[in-house]
Order: structure tokens, then C-alpha cells, then sequence
């Protein structure tokens, strides 16, 4: 019966807005105009363009010539590369992603006593997060070294002929992975501030139900920053795909093709060989492989990650 | 003044205003051109208000002083110098092109000149070069009508400095220390491959450095073995043919008694310098860096031709790099540019200049004869010209880098043992035939 009266009320006037609340949706807009205007020219206008482009062959010089989906069909028939360069980034951003979230939480956790000059060693660990890609990339080249890099002379100490880091198809991936791990302090921030937040009185009622420091951490840290969690895994995917400075530095891709990540393989395109059109069909898959992956994991965040507000 | 107070509201408002105008402006304001010409005063516009100003993109930075010579001389003509970083000169002058905004004249490395002419972005210059009465074609040491620089019987660019052709570099002390006798002109792949093993003498000297070279080379190794990396009709690679094969397993083969790749860097910045090197690879005559990678050229080395296979070589023919200078096709101060294109090219101060820094590509003996005082420089600066005339721009294709990598990745994998030679080039193979399949 309510149901029907419900259903059966008529519509009210319609509620006219007070010139307050215009005036401050006008400023509102006014306030996040610039960001709608970057992102309109700068973002979402470049993306419609890179979709037209990659169905073109377009060389810069010449106008594009519509080719319709012949780069996507070279890309997944012809090109030994595309797949190639997919393999890497994807090992790289696997094994970067994990080893990332493990570290940066171990380190966030250390970070988080109460000693002295906490403050000091919290910088030291963030200062490599704002240091420039191509002097981060050039000290590693020295670092890597075959004969007198500080690795190589580490493991010399203790016995250990360390490989050629940087040319061989065996290390060179895996010595890109330590050096994205020196950057880790970035995410540790964001941990630590997320340490912070966990109410102390979880911990009491954990002690006070017999939880081991280690049932504590699994049960009660791990659940409470899980968002965190979330968030830098996000981020660290959508990142690690878009790998670029250090292999261009370092290695262009060598040896043989070894650290050709994605995204210099698109530029090789567009600006070594001038296959503008082909370039922004890899940037196009490249959308669409981080999308879907951001993607699964909100799905796979309702069942894995715990947020304090949901809880009814 | 008024004393009354602004409300939150009325602040919302202003700053909001404020703020969403400022890109707006920014974008009306004409930009840094507009700031400097309001900011600059009448005397440093006059020679602009006076002369027709060009601009010129270059990526050697010495050669600001050439144009400041060329500006004190010339009465109509103003050049604007505008230095563009190697690894970006390219890219940028594209983007230029297509945005319409290209400089009037410019420098584009070899390996981009072929395709940059097929597109017809520079300015055929073949009626200037026929018409001006300074101007002798003989006297240019890579041809200016040379395939390199025509496209369908017209001319469109002229090299910046002579052909750039490698050589073999070597220390006659780590030879003589070897009691061996020093590279010369008539050596083969056999003579360094005997050499390298009695030269190489673990962390205290190395025979040569890595055996991963330039581009150039490769591509001579191969075509004075008779191989070819594609088909005259641009429509095969050959790369899996035997004499292609066969000029890169003797280059592999050096591997043996090469340094480690990344093993010279323990050695310095010009790790040649440090006189631990045997041989090696270096641009002949190119006088500015050799001082560099010779410690001033007090480490006792000296340089010749790059071997051949075999003595002679089933092709005699070395392949150059050769950087090109262009007027751009839709400037419209052609006249204006030419002026200072062929006084670039071909005006003997411009020359007795450009000799200081690096060979020249117009009357280079004479100029070396009557510019050049110290004997060793001028025999070094000459060392290329009997093999100038062998020389034939490096070109891999019709999509020259793209192709470069695809042999380059294999060829390193031969180089580290996971392929043979013939399993590496066969592979490049099948992946250049993509590439050309789609050029």
C-alpha cells in the first residue's frame, strides 16, 4: 500500500537552486577549470588523436593515410617485437610490482619505531624517490660494472664473479628490477603514513587475545593498510608498464632485445622510424593492458582489501 | 584605501577568476619570442630590421663562431644560430617540419638523410649549385651529385664535413712491447686475428676494444666480402647469403681476444686514453676527437684503414657516414638561406675554420696545405682522402635504423655464444623482410 501511494505522489516543483549555491558551483568550476582545460588539450584531445592515428600509416612528413586496423593485424601476426617487448615489461612489472609492495612495507615498518633520528633515516630512504631518472640511470650504469662496479666488487669479496649485468640477455632484466627496487622509499612513504593511521587499540586487543607480534602484523597491520597496499600496486603497475628512462640510457634495449620495454619500443617507432601510426596502435595496447589490469585488480580489491568505512 | 574585509565568498570568486584566466592569458600572450622582442632594445633588433634573418639548426656548437664570421661579412643576410642536441636533432627537426615552424636551413645526421630526401622536405638546390659562378663541383670530395645527395636527378643537400670513414686505431707501444709489426693500410681480417691473441694480455692490456662496432663497418665488413644486407630492388634481404654470413662470423670471431662489452668503461671516459688498447675502432681524420682519446695525442697511436677481409677485397668499397646540410623546402627566404649555404659550403674563411675543427668536404687538401701549420695534424686530417673515392653513404634500407636494430640484436647474440653466425643472420633475415614488406 505505501508502495502505491509512493509511486502514486506527484512529482514536486522543482527546486530552484539559490543564487548561493550558483555562485559557488560557478567558482567551483572557475577552481578546476584549468585542470578540465589541460586535460581536455593536453590529455583526452591526444588520446582521440592517437586512436585515429593508429589506424593510419603516418610517417610526420606526410598526411595520414588511413590504413584501418593493418597495425594491429601486423602487431599480432608479423611483429616478433611486440610480443617480445609485452614479455619483458610484463616480467619486469611483475617481479617490480611484488618486490616493491614486500620491500617498501618491510622498510615502512622499520621506519615506523620510536628511535633516534628517525627523521634522518626516513629522508635518506625517500631522497633516490626525487632524484632524476637519467642521473639515477647513469650512477647504475657505473654500479653494474663488469670489473669495477661496487656489485661485482661485493661479490668478489666473498668469492662470488658477478656477471656482465648490462650485457647479458641472462641479468640485464634482473638488474633493472634492483635498480627500480633503490627507488622503493616513494611507496614507503605512503605506507608509513598508513602505519600511522592503524588505531593503537587494535593492537591492545590483539595483545590482549594472545596475538604473537607476527599474528598481530598479519591480522591487524596487513588488513588496515591494505588500501594502501592497493593504491601502490595500482600505481606500480600503471608505472612499471610506462618503463622507458633507464633502458634508453643504459641499454637502448640491448643486448639483443633483452630490455626492450614497451614503451621505448613505441618510441623507437615514432621517432626512429617514423611509423607514427604503428606507434600509436602500441600506445593504444598499452592503454588497453593497463586498463584491464587496473581493472581486475578493483575487482579482486572487494575480496583483498579492508576498508574501514565499509564496515556497517 | 578601504579598511572593509573581503568574505569567503567574495574571495571564492576573485581567486577562481583569477585562476581559470591564467593559462588563458598565457596562451594569448605570444609566448617567449614576444617577451624578448618587447624586452630587447632597438640596437639589438637592428641587424634583424636591416638583413634578411635566417635560421640555422646545427648540432656542432663550435660552429656558432662560423656564423658569427659569416654574419660580420654578409651585408643582407642575418643567421640565426640555433644548436640542437645530436639525440634530438632529428625528432625535432621533424616535428618542426610537419608543425611548419622548420628552421631555414639544417644539419641532419647521416643515418636520417635518405629518408628525410625521399620525403622532399629540403630544397632542391641543383639550379643554385649550376648557377652560381664560385662554385666548382669538382672540387667537392664526396661528390655533391653523388646518389647520396640526389633523388630523381635533382640535388637536395650538401655534406657538412668530408665522409666520415672509420679506421683502425692502434698503440705502437702496446705493439712494440707485442714485437709485432704495426697495422697498415694492406692488413686483412687474418692479420689482426694473429695479432689480437699475442696483444692481449689480460687486465694489464687488452688487444682491442668490444667487438661490437659501429654500423658503418658492419656494413663494410659485409659489403667488401660481396654480401649485401638488401636486394638492389629493395624487396629482399640477403643478410643470410654466404658472403654476408661469412663477414660476420670473422668479426664474431674477434670476440676472442676482444674486451668484455661494458669492460672499457673501468678504464675512464676515453678509456683509449689510457694506452691499455691495442687497437680499435675511430673515425680517420677526425682530428678534435682523436686529441680527446689520445690524451692530447701524447699516448703514442696512430690510425689507418679498417682491414679487409681478403687483400684486396672482393669489393673495393667502404661504407660513410655522411651528415648532410638542407635548405628546408617551404622556407621562404631560399635566397636568402643560399647565401649562407654555399658560403658554409664553399667560402675559404668558412673553410680555414671548419678545417680547425673536423675534415672538410670542399678543396680539403689545399685547405689543409695552407691552414694547417702542425706537420702530424695535417698528415692525420689527410689520412682518409686516398679512400675517399671507395666510399658509399651507409645505408641499410629503406628504413635504415629499424633495420640496423633488427641485425644489431642478432648480431649480439652471435657475439655472445647463443647463436651461431649464420642462425643470427637468418633470423635478421626473416625480420628485415618484415620490415621492408611494410616500408
Amino acid at each position: 500500500m505505501a508502495a502505491t501511494v509512493s509511486a502514486a505522489a506527484p512529482i514536486g516543483p522543482k527546486r530552484r537552486m539559490s543564487r548561493t549555491a550558483l555562485f559557488e558551483n560557478i567558482a567551483g568550476f572557475l577552481f578546476i577549470s584549468p585542470w578540465i582545460f589541460g586535460f581536455l588539450v593536453f590529455e583526452f584531445g591526444p588520446l582521440i588523436a592517437a586512436g585515429y592515428l593508429s589506424l593510419t600509416k603516418y610517417d610526420i612528413l606526410t598526411p595520414p593515410r588511413f590504413t584501418g586496423l593493418a597495425n594491429f593485424d601486423k602487431m599480432f601476426t608479423r611483429d616478433p617485437l611486440f610480443w617480445k617487448s609485452l614479455w619483458v615489461t610484463a616480467i619486469y612489472s611483475l617481479s617490480v610490482v611484488f618486490l616493491g609492495v614486500i620491500l617498501g612495507v618491510m622498510l615502512a615498518v622499520l621506519l615506523n619505531q620510536k628511535i633516534r633520528g628517525m627523521s634522518l633515516y626516513r629522508t635518506v630512504y625517500y631522497l633516490p624517490a626525487v632524484v632524476s631518472g637519467v642521473a639515477v640511470a647513469y650512477m647504475w650504469a657505473w654500479v653494474f660494472r663488469p670489473e669495477a662496479g661496487i656489485i661485482n666488487y661485493g661479490l668478489s669479496l666473498i668469492g662470488i664473479t658477478g656477471p656482465n649485468w648490462l650485457f647479458s640477455t641472462t641479468w640485464t632484466l634482473p638488474a633493472f628490477v634492483i635498480m627500480s627496487l633503490w627507488a622503493v622509499g616513494g611507496g614507503m612513504v605512503l605506507y608509513l603514513a598508513g602505519l600511522q593511521g592503524v588505531p593503537t587499540q587494535l593492537y591492545e586487543a590483539a595483545s590482549l587475545d594472545g596475538a604473537t607480534r607476527w599474528a598481530s602484523f598479519w591480522n591487524v597491520t596487513l588488513p588496515m593498510i591494505s588500501p594502501v597496499i592497493f593504491f601502490n600496486f595500482i600505481i606500480g603497475i600503471i608505472g612499471s608498464f610506462q618503463v622507458f628512462t633507464s633502458a634508453f640510457v643504459i641499454t637502448k634495449g640491448g643486448p639483443a632485445n633483452s630490455t626492450l620495454f614497451f614503451v621505448l619500443y613505441l618510441y623507437r617507432h615514432a621517432f626512429e622510424n617514423f611509423k607514427m601510426g604503428y606507434a600509436a596502435a602500441l600506445g593504444m595496447i598499452l592503454f588497453l593492458v593497463i586498463m584491464t589490469l587496473t581493472i581486475i585488480s578493483f575487482r579482486l580489491s572487494n575480496r583483498l582489501v579492508f576498508y574501514e568505512g565499509r564496515i556497517t | 584605501m578601504s579598511n572593509k574585509r573581503l568574505s569567503r565568498r567574495q574571495f571564492l570568486r576573485g581567486a577562481a577568476v583569477v585562476g581559470a584566466s591564467v593559462p588563458f592569458l598565457q596562451a594569448c600572450g605570444g609566448g617567449p619570442e614576444a617577451a624578448d622582442e618587447a624586452d630587447s632594445g632597438s640596437e639589438a633588433a637592428e641587424p634583424t630590421m636591416e638583413k634578411t634573418s635566417v635560421r640555422y639548426a646545427q648540432v656542432i656548437g663550435p660552429l656558432d663562431k662560423q656564423v658569427d664570421m659569416f654574419n660580420e661579412q654578409s651585408d643582407s643576410v642575418h643567421v640565426e644560430f640555433e644548436l640542437v642536441p645530436w639525440g634530438e636533432h632529428a625528432d625535432k627537426l621533424l616535428i618542426d617540419v610537419a608543425a611548419g615552424t622548420a628552421p631555414d636551413l639544417w644539419f641532419i645526421g647521416g643515418p636520417w638523410w635518405i629518408q628525410i630526401k625521399r620525403k622532399k622536405v629540403a630544397l632542391s638546390i641543383s639550379e643554385f649549385l649550376a648557377n652560381d659562378p664560385d662554385v666548382v663541383m669538382d672540387d667537392f670530395e664526396f661528390p655533391a651529385d653523388s646518389d647520396w645527395g640526389m633523388l630523381d636527378g635533382e640535388i637536395y643537400g650538401l655534406p657538412t664535413n668530408s665522409v666520415i670513414l672509420r679506421g683502425l686505431a692502434y698503440s705502437e707501444d702496446r705493439f712494440a712491447e707485442a714485437g709485432l709489426d704495426l697495422p697498415n693500410d694492406e692488413w686483412t681480417f687474418a692479420d689482426v686475428a694473429a695479432a689480437g691473441p699475442q696483444l692481449n694480455r689480460g687486465e694489464e692490456s687488452y688487444a682491442m676494444t668490444s667487438p661490437l662496432l659501429a654500423g658503418d663497418l658492419y656494413l663494410t665488413t659485409i659489403w667488401q666480402n660481396g654480401g649485401q644486407i638488401i636486394s638492389e630492388d629493395e624487396s629482399k634481404c640477403l643478410l643470410d647469403q654466404p658472403e654476408a654470413v661469412e663477414a660476420v662470423e670473422q668479426l664474431v670471431a674477434w670476440t676472442e681476444f676482444s674486451m668484455k662489452p661494458g669492460q672499457h668503461a673501468a678504464l675512464g671516459d676515453f678509456p683509449t686514453a689510457s694506452g691499455k688498447i691495442a687497437m680499435w675502432p675511430m673515425v680517420l681524420a677526425d682530428w678534435d676527437t682523436w686529441l680527446k682519446v689520445t690524451a692530447n695525442d701524447e699516448t703514442n697511436q696512430w690510425m689507418t684503414w679498417w682491414p679487409s677481409i681478403t687483400n684486396p677485397p672482393a669489393v673495393d668499397v667502404y661504407a660513410g657516414s655522411v651528415h648532410m646540410e638542407a635548405i628546408w623546402s617551404e622556407s621562404d627566404k631560399v635566397d636568402a638561406a643560399w647565401e649562407f649555404f654555399i658560403w658554409r659550403a664553399i667560402n675559404q674563411d668558412s673553410l680555414d675554420y671548419q678545417i680547425t675543427l673536423f675534415p672538410i668536404n670542399y678543396r680539403m687538401d689545399a685547405t689543409v696545405r695552407s691552414a694547417i701549420t702542425n706537420e702530424r695534424q695535417a698528415a692525420f686530417l689527410t689520412l682518409h682522402l686516398p679512400i675517399t673515392d671507395l666510399s658509399t653513404g651507409e645505408y641499410w634500407g629503406p628504413s635504415t635504423t629499424e633495420i640496423l636494430n633488427a641485425f644489431r640484436s642478432e648480431y649480439e647474440l652471435a657475439v655472445l655464444g647463443e647463436k651461431t653466425a649464420r642462425e643470427a643472420m637468418e633470423a635478421a633475415t626473416a625480420a628485415i623482410d618484415v620490415i621492408i614488406e611494410d616500408a
